[in-house]
C-alpha cells in the first residue's frame, strides 16, 4: 500500500492520536478487506485480502502504541542515527534497577511503580511536546531512547507485582 | 457473491443463491455438525434423533462405524475402537505418552499410526471418518452437496495440529472456508444471541482441552484480546484421576478392556454428581474386579483441585496479557460439556466474583457459532460481524547456540507477517535452511518444531553480502507460510518445506486417490468438472466486478481482462481441461490490479462514511 500509516486511517500525523477514533476507523476497513469477507471469492481476491488486511493490521498496531507511534512519526521525517543517552539518564535507571532488585514486598513494590509511572507520563509529555509542538526530531529520537527505557522497567516492575501477588 | 456485496450492502440472497454451508465442532469426545436453516442456526440430528455424535471410530475388517454404535463397540472391542483421536493429530511418538492411551500406537512418518484390523490409520484419517460422517447427515438433511464448513479447533492448538485437521477436512471431501477458534466460536453465539458489548471471557473446557479467551465485543467486532489454555487438559483428565481413585486400594490391572470399563464408570461419576450430591459405585468389571466405593462432590473436588488450579492459572495469564482485570470482565461464558462440573463453576465464579453466563446450551454453543461464520463466510447472510482472532502461540526461529527467536509474538492479531533479514556465511552459498519452532520457551528443544524451510536459489555471492529477507506470514486460520526474497538482486528463492510433523501433501493426494473407487468416479472427468467449475466462477465474478468498477481502470487494463476473459470463455465448451486451467490461471493474473483497485476503493468508502459523521457532530 502507498498509503502511510496515517493515511490509512485518515488521521493527522501526529503523536497525540485519538485512539478511539482510530480503533473505529480499523474496525471499519477490516469488515470491508478481511479475508473473511472473500471466503466465497476467488484465489487471488484471497491473497489481495490477505495482504491489504496484514499491512492495515500492522498499521493499526504501530499506532495504537506510543514507542511504535513516536518510532515511526520519527522515521518519517529523519533519517539519522539516534545520539547517545545522557550518562545522568543511565545511571538513573541502572540506580532503580538495583532498587527494583531488592524489592522483595508489595507495599515497597507499590510505592516505586506509582514513581516509574510518573516518569513515564513526563517523558511521555515531553516527547510529545517535541513531536507535535517543536518537531525536533533529533531531540525526539533521545527523548524516544529514554522513554523505550523506562517502559522496560515498568513491564518488570509489573512482572514482579504478579510473582508477588501469586505467592 | 462477495464481491456484489462490497458495493451494495444489504442485497439478501434470494432462495436459489443459497449455499449450504456448515458448522463443526469435533470435539475431543463428541463432535456436532449445524448449519443456518431458515435463518436460525440448527444442530443437525442423525437418524437416532442424536444431536451430540460421540467423536468414536470402530473399524472392522471392511468397513467402520462411527458414533453411539461405535461407542459400544468399545467395551468388547477396544483394539479397533478409537476415541479421543484429537488428542494425537498432529503430534508424533515424541510428543505423546503411549502408556495413556489404551490403543497400540506406533511410529509412522512424521506422524502416529494407530493399530487397527484395517492396518495402521493415522489419526488424520480417523478424523476424516469423523468429518465424512458428519458430511454425509448434513448433505442428507439439506438436501445436496455442501458448499464449505467452518471447522472448530482449540484457540491453543498449534500449527501441526491446525494442519492436520485442514488435512482430514480435505480427506474427508470437504471445503473449508475457515478453521476458528472455539472460544470464539461460542463468543460469535453469545454475541449474537444477547447483541452485547463489552469485554468477555470464554471458559472452553472440553473432553481433551482447555482454552480461556478474552474476547472485546463492540459493533459487531469481536477481537480476541488474548488466548491461553492447555490442549491437554480437559474432562477425560478428571475421568482419569477419578479412575484410579476407584481402583486404588484393589488390584492393578493394565488391560485395555479393564480401562475402558474403568474410565466409562469414572465418567459416570462424575457426570451423576452434577445432579446429586453423593454417589454410589458398586460395579463388576470383570468376573474378579468389584469396585465398591461412594463419593461426594466435596470429595470428588479434592481429587480434582489441580486440575482446576490449572485452568485458573491460564485465565490469569490471559488476562494479564489482555491488560485487563478481573473485575473489569463484562461476562464469563462457559463452554464444553465439562462446565457444567459443580466445582468447576463455583471455582470460576468465586475468581471473577459474579455469577456465570451459561444459559446457551455448554455442548452446543460452539457448533452454533460456527455455522453463523459459516452462513456468513459462504456469502449468505449481511456481512455486519467480523471476528478478530489471534495467534495463541509465539513463532520463532533457531538461530545459532539453539535459541529462539521470536518474530510472531503470541497474541498477534491475525493476519500477521514478520520479516526477518539473514545473511550467507559461506562464499557463493546459494541455499539456507531455517528451522521454524512455535512455543514460548528460550531454548528450541523446549518449543515445538514446526518444519524446516530451505532456501534456494539464493544468488552466489561473498559471506555476508547476501541480503535475504524471509517474510512470515500468519493467515486467518492461524496457519504460517513463509517466502523469501534476496534484497540487492530481488531474486526471490524457491522454497521447500519439510513439516515436523504430519502427512505431506503427496501422501494426502495418494489417500485421497484410493478413497475414490473406479465405480464412484472417473479422475479426468471430475477432474474436468472442477475446472469448468472454477474458471465458470471466475468468468461470472470477472464480469460483474468489470460492470461495476470498469472505471477504475485505465483503457489498456480494461482491454487486456476483456481479452483473457473471452478466451476463458470460448474455452469452456472445449474439453480441454489443461488448456481450461490455463486461461483461468491467465485471468485470475490479469484481473488481479482490478481486485487491488476495488479493495483500495473499499477502504476509502469506509472511511469517507465516517468523516462525514463526524463532521456532523
Amino acid at each position: 500500500m502507498s498509503l502511510n500509516y496515517y493515511e490509512i486511517f485518515n488521521l493527522p500525523v501526529e503523536f497525540n492520536v485519538d485512539l478511539k477514533s482510530l480503533h473505529e476507523r480499523y474496525g471499519e476497513i477490516q469488515k470491508s478487506i478481511h479475508p473473511d469477507r472473500f471466503a466465497a471469492a476467488t484465489k487471488l481476491e484471497q491473497q489481495h485480502s490477505l495482504v491489504k488486511s496484514t499491512q492495515v493490521n500492522e498499521a493499526y498496531q504501530t499506532l495504537k502504541n506510543n514507542l511504535l507511534r513516536a518510532k515511526y512519526l520519527i522515521e518519517l521525517n529523519y533519517k539519522n542515527d539516534p545520539l547517545p543517552l545522557s550518562s545522568d539518564f543511565l545511571m538513573q535507571q541502572m540506580e532503580w534497577e538495583e532498587e527494583l532488585e531488592e524489592i522483595k514486598e508489595i507495599e515497597p513494590l507499590i510505592v516505586f511503580k506509582e514513581n516509574i509511572k510518573m516518569n513515564v507520563q513526563k517523558e511521555t509529555l515531553k516527547l510529545s511536546k517535541l513531536l507535535d509542538q517543536d518537531r525536533n526530531w533529533e531531540d525526539a529520537q533521545i527523548s524516544l531512547g529514554e522513554l523505550k527505557f523506562l517502559s522496560n522497567l515498568l513491564t518488570k516492575t509489573t512482572e514482579l507485582s504478579h510473582t508477588l501477588s501469586d505467592n | 457473491m462477495a464481491l456484489l456485496q462490497i458495493s451494495e450492502p444489504g442485497k439478501a440472497t434470494l432462495p436459489h443463491e443459497h449455499r449450504r454451508a456448515v458448522g463443526i465442532d469435533l470435539g475431543t469426545t463428541n463432535s456436532l455438525i449445524a448449519s443456518v436453516i431458515s435463518s436460525q442456526a440448527t444442530v443437525i440430528e442423525n437418524s437416532y434423533n442424536e444431536k451430540i455424535i460421540p467423536s468414536v471410530v470402530n473399524y472392522s475388517k471392511k468397513s467402520s462405524l462411527v458414533g453411539t454404535s461405535a461407542k459400544e463397540n468399545q467395551i468388547i472391542d477396544p483394539k479397533n475402537t478409537v476415541s479421543s483421536v484429537k488428542r494425537l493429530v498432529g503430534k508424533n511418538m515424541d510428543d505423546i505418552n503411549p502408556a495413556s492411551f489404551s490403543l497400540t500406537l506406533k511410529n509412522y512418518e512424521n506422524t502416529i499410526g494407530i493399530e487397527t484390523i484395517q492396518g495402521l490409520k493415522t489419526p488424520v484419517e480417523v478424523s476424516s471418518e469423523i468429518l465424512k460422517y458428519l458430511k454425509n447427515l448434513a448433505e442428507g438433511r439439506l438436501g445436496g452437496e455442501l458448499m464449505g464448513a467452518v471447522i472448530t479447533v482449540p484457540a491453543y492448538f498449534d500449527d501441526a495440529q491446525r494442519q492436520a485437521t485442514k488435512d482430514a477436512a480435505k480427506l474427508a471431501g470437504l471445503n473449508v472456508l475457515r478453521l476458528i477458534n472455539e472460544p470464539t466460536a461460542a463468543a460469535v453465539a453469545y454475541g449474537l444471541e444477547q447483541e452485547i458489548e463489552g469485554n468477555f471471557v470464554i471458559y472452553d473446557l472440553g473432553g481433551g482441552t482447555f482454552d480461556v479467551s478474552v474476547l472485546r465485543l463492540s459493533k459487531g467486532l469481536f477481537e480476541v484480546l488474548s488466548t491461553h489454555g492447555n490442549a491437554q487438559l480437559g474432562g477425560d483428565d478428571y475421568d482419569q484421576i477419578l479412575a484410579e481413585w476407584l481402583v486404588k486400594d484393589d488390584l492393578n490391572n493394565n488391560e485395555p478392556q479393564v480401562k475402558e470399563s474403568l474410565l466409562k464408570i469414572a465418567r459416570n461419576v462424575k457426570e451423576s454428581l452434577t445432579n446429586k450430591d453423593l454417589v454410589h459405585v458398586d460395579e463388576e468389571i470383570t468376573s474378579t474386579i468389584r469396585i465398591q466405593k461412594k463419593i461426594d462432590r466435596t470429595q470428588f473436588s479434592q481429587l480434582t483441585k489441580s486440575l482446576t488450579e490449572k485452568t485458573l492459572t491460564s485465565v490469569k495469564q490471559a488476562l494479564r496479557d489482555a491488560e485487563i482485570d478481573a473485575g473489569d470482565i463484562d461476562g464469563i461464558v462457559m463452554v464444553g460439556g465439562s462446565t457444567r462440573m459443580p466445582s468447576v463453576q463455583k471455582s470460576v465464579q468465586e475468581f471473577f466474583n459474579q455469577p456465570l453466563l451459561n444459559n446457551l446450551n455448554p455442548d452446543e454453543v460452539v457448533a452454533i457459532g460456527a455455522a453463523i461464520q459459516a452462513n456468513m463466510l459462504a456469502g449468505n447472510a449481511n456481512d455486519d460481524i467480523l471476528l478478530l482472532d489471534v495467534i495463541p502461540l509465539s513463532l520463532g526461529i533457531e538461530t545459532i547456540g539453539e535459541i529462539v527467536e521470536r518474530i510472531i509474538p503470541r497474541n498477534s492479531t491475525l493476519p500477521i507477517a514478520m520479516a526477518q533479514e539473514f545473511t550467507t556465511y559461506k562464499d557463493g552459498q546459494t541455499a539456507m535452511i531455517i528451522h521454524v519452532v512455535q512455543g514460548e520457551r528460550d531454548l528450541v528443544k523446549d518449543c515445538r518444531s514446526l518444519g524446516k524451510f530451505t532456501l534456494k536459489g539464493i544468488p552466489p555471492m561473498v559471506a555476508g553480502a547476501a541480503k535475504i529477507r524471509v517474510t512470515f506470514q500468519v493467515d486467518t486460520d492461524g496457519l504460517m507460510s513463509v517466502t523469501a526474497k534476496e534484497l540487492s538482486t530481488s531474486v526471490e528463492s524457491s522454497i521447500e518445506v519439510k513439516p515436523s510433523y504430519g502427512l505431506s501433501e503427496d501422501q494426502i493426494k495418494l489417500m485421497l486417490e484410493s478413497s475414490y473407487t473406479s465405480a464412484e468416479e472417473d479422475k479426468e472427468s471430475r477432474a474436468l468438472a472442477e475446472a469448468k467449475t472454477d474458471a465458470s466462477q471466475l468468468v461470472e465474478m470477472t464480469n460483474n466486478a468489470l460492470n461495476s468498477d470498469k472505471a477504475l481502470l485505465t483503457p489498456n487494463e480494461k482491454k487486456l481482462i476483456e481479452e483473457d476473459l473471452d478466451l476463458l470463455n470460448k474455452s469452456l465448451v472445449t474439453n480441454d481441461r489443461v488448456l481450461i486451467h490455463q486461461l483461468t490461471e491467465k485471468l485470475n493474473s490479469t484481473s488481479g490490479v482490478l481486485a487491488s483497485k476495488r479493495m483500495d476503493q473499499s477502504i476509502k468508502k469506509a472511511l469517507s462514511g465516517k468523516n462525514i459523521n463526524s463532521l456532523e457532530l
